[in-house]
């Protein structure tokens, strides 16, 4: 192991990051297993708390918060037959007819199990594929990276599940946001109608906040709080046996792996892991038939796929600085308020902060693995916080939150402006998602192609000249071109 | 739905035409052989009138998923203007009488818009969780929580 690798392991170790680790870790439990708050909802909350802190302190708060959210998910799937996160979905299948027939705590031990183990294998992915595609990346120049940040943002088709056209406008829109402030180039100021504080462009944290929490609140508040069932069964033999367990260990591999492949590619997202993988590992089965009956296979398998999904993720955040789904696009924002620039560099010039990422999402899983486990009582009580409690909680916090990152309330009134777009697109049924990805990539998409023609001269042919980034663009028109053929072949 | 979306790309055509009177409005100045700062803007404004245009051409034309009717009552439209007019109550509020005092009182409105009804509960909870959430932000993690002019 290199040098760099154990300080980066001393330094996650120290006891400030361990209590962090721990409390994003408790506090992903309570968010995945409340049913209704989503892991990118906790996110957005935890962001302002990372402004005063170091970078892995804030990482190992928010890596826990990603694990333990993932697998916390399950624990209402499976007792209420209510999911948690999107992600756990699946596992509501063949979990809540485990927990009928009175084997809640064999599904709950199983999802554990499995989930740590598609994180841990995900992570042993992470750390043997990612030092390797940043080394290639390194060759990037502006031509490559515009035709990479192009090829993020046409991902933006596949987050437009519903209307292709919606996803795309909403992206534009972000993109159009993404315009205000001081022009990179010259230095004038563009859209910011005599605001100081729009100079800097569209802060994108207040932004985030009120894109991704105000919606779900004023959904909360107005559509009706949901009135979540009470669980009142005991809850016994977690610990799956180890004859159990071995019995599982071809599932959970593939799921595993279908979970950190699937991740791994921007775009395609947690949900559509775990219902692939629970399809693969149905169809390799002795006892098919058994599937939605209450098979602990049936859990195995989508539980190690959302946590591996979760190490596959960071592959393309980390080396390239594009996020595979909605979670790492909000960490990619929490490297940039740190003033770490995601990408093939972070590994040249923050190769220690790169592996104490890894060894937090090592200590994230280990840890989530141990507390679910041993507080698992804690988090059934939980699940009947009244909304009506929480919801006030999490408005404070929004507004709070957004003005502690430049002591300024035109943050929160960026964040508000924000939220009442997103509660409007939601109801309109545009994706806030592609708004997202624009507003993260949108300022490098442009450097990258102003660079590129300043080296070019003004010659468009730079970018087809330079075969990384040719095949870059292609795939950027394949992935465009594709889900439109697709539709209207299905119309 | 069909309705809703023919108002909506109205709206962002408008939009579109707005944001590129702006854009001529930019300073010129630029590099040579290079692009201004106004490229992108322009590319961005043919973009967005081009799909709002198809999303109107696809609402009026097309029928079959247009049947679809989306839930929007003005009775919930005025609900989210309410609660977004009690956040910015409570941001002016603070710029007066900082965190500490003016809090507790959103939190007991919130609550009792969420549903409270219960006078002990409210009470407890929205001092309770003020403090909390002054200790947590401001003691242990040191984050400035906003202060007002008189306290």
């Amino acid at each position: 192991m290199s040098d760099v690798a154990l300080v980066a392991l001393a330094d996650v170790f120290r006891l400030p990051n361990l209590l962090a680790s721990m409390m994003g870790v408790l506090f992903g439990l309570f968010i995945g297993a409340s049913p209704g708050l989503t892991i990118s909802l906790g996110m957005v909350l935890l962001l302002p708390l990372t402004f005063s802190i170091p970078p892995v302190t804030s990482f190992c708060l928010l890596l826990g918060l990603y694990a333990a959210g993932m697998t916390g998910g399950s624990i209402s799937a499976i007792l209420l037959n209510i999911p948690g996160t999107p992600s756990a979905s699946a596992t509501a299948i063949d979990g809540h007819e485990m927990a009928k027939k009175g084997r809640a705590g064999q599904a709950i031990g199983t999802a554990v199990i499995s989930s740590f183990f598609g994180g841990m294998f995900s992570l042993v992915c992470l750390v043997l594929i990612a030092p390797t595609i940043a080394k290639f990346a390194l060759r990037f120049g502006a031509p490559e990276l515009f035709a990479l940040v192009l090829l993020g943002l046409t991902l933006i088709c596949s987050f437009g599940q519903r209307s292709i056209i919606k996803g795309l406008i909403s992206g534009v829109i972000g993109l159009i946001f993404m315009t205000v402030g001081l022009d990179s180039m010259m230095g004038t100021p563009r859209f910011t109608f005599g605001y100081v504080e729009l100079q800097a462009g569209v802060p994108f944290l207040p932004a985030l906040i009120g894109l991704f929490a105000i919606p779900q609140i004023l959904e909360g508040i107005i559509g009706g709080v949901q009135v979540i069932p009470k669980y009142e069964a005991k809850i016994s033999g977690l610990l799956p046996r180890f004859k159990d367990i071995t019995r599982l260990f071809k599932t959970m591999v593939l799921g595993a792996s279908v979970g950190t492949g699937i991740g791994a590619i921007p775009g395609a997202g947690g949900p559509i892991a775990v219902f692939l993988s629970y399809d693969y590992a149905k169809r390799i089965s002795k006892n098919r038939e058994l599937f939605g009956t209450g098979l602990p296979e049936g859990v195995a398998a989508p539980e190690a796929a959302n946590n591996g999904v979760a190490g596959g993720a960071m592959i393309p955040m980390l080396t390239l600085g594009i996020p595979g789904d909605p979670i790492t696009a909000i960490l990619l924002g929490a490297l940039m308020i740190q003033g770490l620039t995601p990408g093939p560099l972070l590994f040249q010039n923050n190769a220690q902060f790169v592996y104490s990422v890894f060894w937090a999402f090592l200590v994230a899983n280990v840890m989530t693995l141990f507390l679910t486990l041993s507080t698992i009582k804690v988090w059934v009580r939980l699940l009947q916080v009244p909304k009506r409690i929480l919801l006030p909680v999490i408005v404070m916090l929004c507004i709070v939150g957004s003005y502690a990152l430049h002591n300024t309330f035109f943050d929160s009134g960026i964040m508000l402006f924000f939220g009442l777009l997103g509660y409007f697109m939601r109801k309109f049924e545009f994706p806030v998602v592609p708004m997202l990805l624009a507003i993260i990539l949108g300022p490098a998409l442009e450097e990258h192609l102003r660079m590129s023609l300043i080296i070019s001269q003004g010659d468009p042919s730079i970018f087809v000249k330079h075969p990384i980034s040719l095949v870059f663009i292609i795939i950027a028109l394949i992935s465009f071109i594709g889900p439109l053929l697709k539709r209207m072949r299905a119309s | 739905m069909k309705r809703a979306n023919i108002f909506i790309s109205i709206i962002l055509i408008v939009f579109a035409g707005y944001y590129a009177y702006l854009i001529t409005r930019l300073p010129t100045r630029k590099l040579p052989h290079t692009l201004g700062g106004d490229f992108m803007p322009w590319v961005l404004t043919v973009c967005l009138l081009l799909l709002s245009s198809l999303l109107l051409l696809k609402s009026t034309l097309h029928k079959s998923e247009e049947e679809r009717s989306i839930k929007v009552s003005w009775k919930e439209v005025a609900g989210t203007l309410a609660l977004f007019a009690i956040m910015v109550a409570y941001i002016e509020a603070i710029i007066y009488f900082g965190y500490i005092l003016v809090t507790p009182f959103f939190m007991a409105a919130m609550m009792l818009i969420s549903g409270s009804r219960r006078p002990m509960e409210v009470i407890i909870f929205s001092i309770g969780i003020s403090l909390a959430v002054y200790v947590l932000f401001y003691r242990f993690f040191h984050v400035p929580l906003p202060v007002g002019r008189i306290y």
